[in-house]
């Protein structure tokens, strides 16, 4: 007992001894700023998608200079006239539905600018069909987008037609040909 | 020069559409006003919008079938002015049915289909659509129709 007792006093004093009195206040300030620094770190900007902007959604690439930009953002160049859940979130890409959906045959066609090459591309924007919503990265854009009364020109239409389940799950932008400009006679 | 306008003529010819002055630009505005819902190779959908594949061009052998093509929503209420349109639809004619596009064939002019799409068809193109095809029926059994 006595040399528990000794061993308790002597390392008791030695603690007291050898730190201020303000360490505590020391310890406390650095966790605080700790704190508040945690967020600037890679790994939270990871899931706050600061890359595609919309939360949880990493940053995607084509891989090809001539088809610029991140298919899993809202700004990417073939969405100029998309409404609705992108594919590219979805398990499925910008020209590709998701595994459990089927592609609607039937839909709507605009046309768009690639940046890289500055010219109209035609862009059909077929709806994935067959699932629950995806309710991932909602894009409206609505270039070239008409009213209801231009029903072929319409994206607020379900455009799940044809297909066999009549569901929206997600809209994709497929890249179907070059858009010649309007030549003036 | 005469050569090379006499071989332009000829490769005009050979690529075979009448009243299309470019093809390319009829088939841009396919894409971009009617393949969505006839589908790239105009087959269409059983409920949706009618196949144009071998049966587009036999509407010109029946009365009232030329009307009926230029007041078909989807050809007058297209985004469209009348010269476009013209070329597409005798583009569309000519791509999707030559072979029952008859020998006299005139092709829609701006003027012709400017004034068909100034009234056109609302709610009575499926009826006018099933009363035509009746008169082809009538006609392939009376022999009419080579």
């Amino acid at each position: 007992m006595a040399i528990l007792d000794r061993m308790t006093e002597r390392a008791t004093r030695r603690l007291a001894q050898g730190t201020s009195r303000r360490s505590l206040l020391t310890a406390l300030g650095g966790i605080l700023v700790g704190a508040t620094g945690l967020p600037l770190l890679p790994v939270a900007r990871a899931s706050g998608g600061a890359g595609s902007g919309y939360p949880g959604v990493l940053p995607q690439s084509t891989g090809d200079p001539q088809d610029p930009g991140d298919p899993a953002s809202c700004d990417y160049w073939r969405y100029c006239g998309i409404d609705g859940f992108l594919c590219s979130c979805c398990g499925g890409s910008a020209s590709a539905c998701p595994p459990g959906t089927e592609m609607s045959p039937i839909t709507w066609i605009g046309s768009c600018r690639n940046p890289a090459d500055n010219r109209n591309y035609i862009i059909s924007y077929n709806d994935c069909c067959g699932l629950t919503s995806c309710g991932r990265c909602m894009c409206n854009r609505n270039e070239s987008d008409l009213p209801m009364y231009r029903p072929s020109a319409n994206n607020d239409t379900n455009w799940c037609l044809n297909t066999k389940s009549s569901v929206y799950t997600c809209s994709t932008a497929v890249i179907i040909g070059y858009a010649m400009d309007e030549e003036k006679k | 020069m005469m050569g090379s306008a006499a071989a332009a003529m000829i490769v005009l010819a050979a690529a075979g559409f009448v009243g299309v002055d470019n093809p390319s630009t009829a088939k841009n505005n396919w894409m971009l006003h009617c393949q969505g819902c006839h589908l790239p190779d105009g087959s269409g959908s059983a409920d949706g919008a009618p196949s144009m594949v071998g049966i587009v061009s036999r509407f010109l052998s029946v009365d009232g079938g030329r009307e009926y093509v230029g007041k078909v929503p989807g050809v007058a209420n297209a985004g469209l002015d009348d010269t476009a349109l013209a070329e597409l639809v005798n583009w569309m004619l000519q791509t999707y049915d030559k072979e029952h596009l008859p020998a006299n064939f005139k092709p829609y002019t701006a003027q012709e289909i400017g004034a068909l799409r100034e009234r056109p068809y609302i709610v009575e193109a499926a009826d006018m659509r099933q009363q035509l095809l009746e008169k082809m029926r009538s006609m392939e059994a009376a022999g009419e129709n080579r």
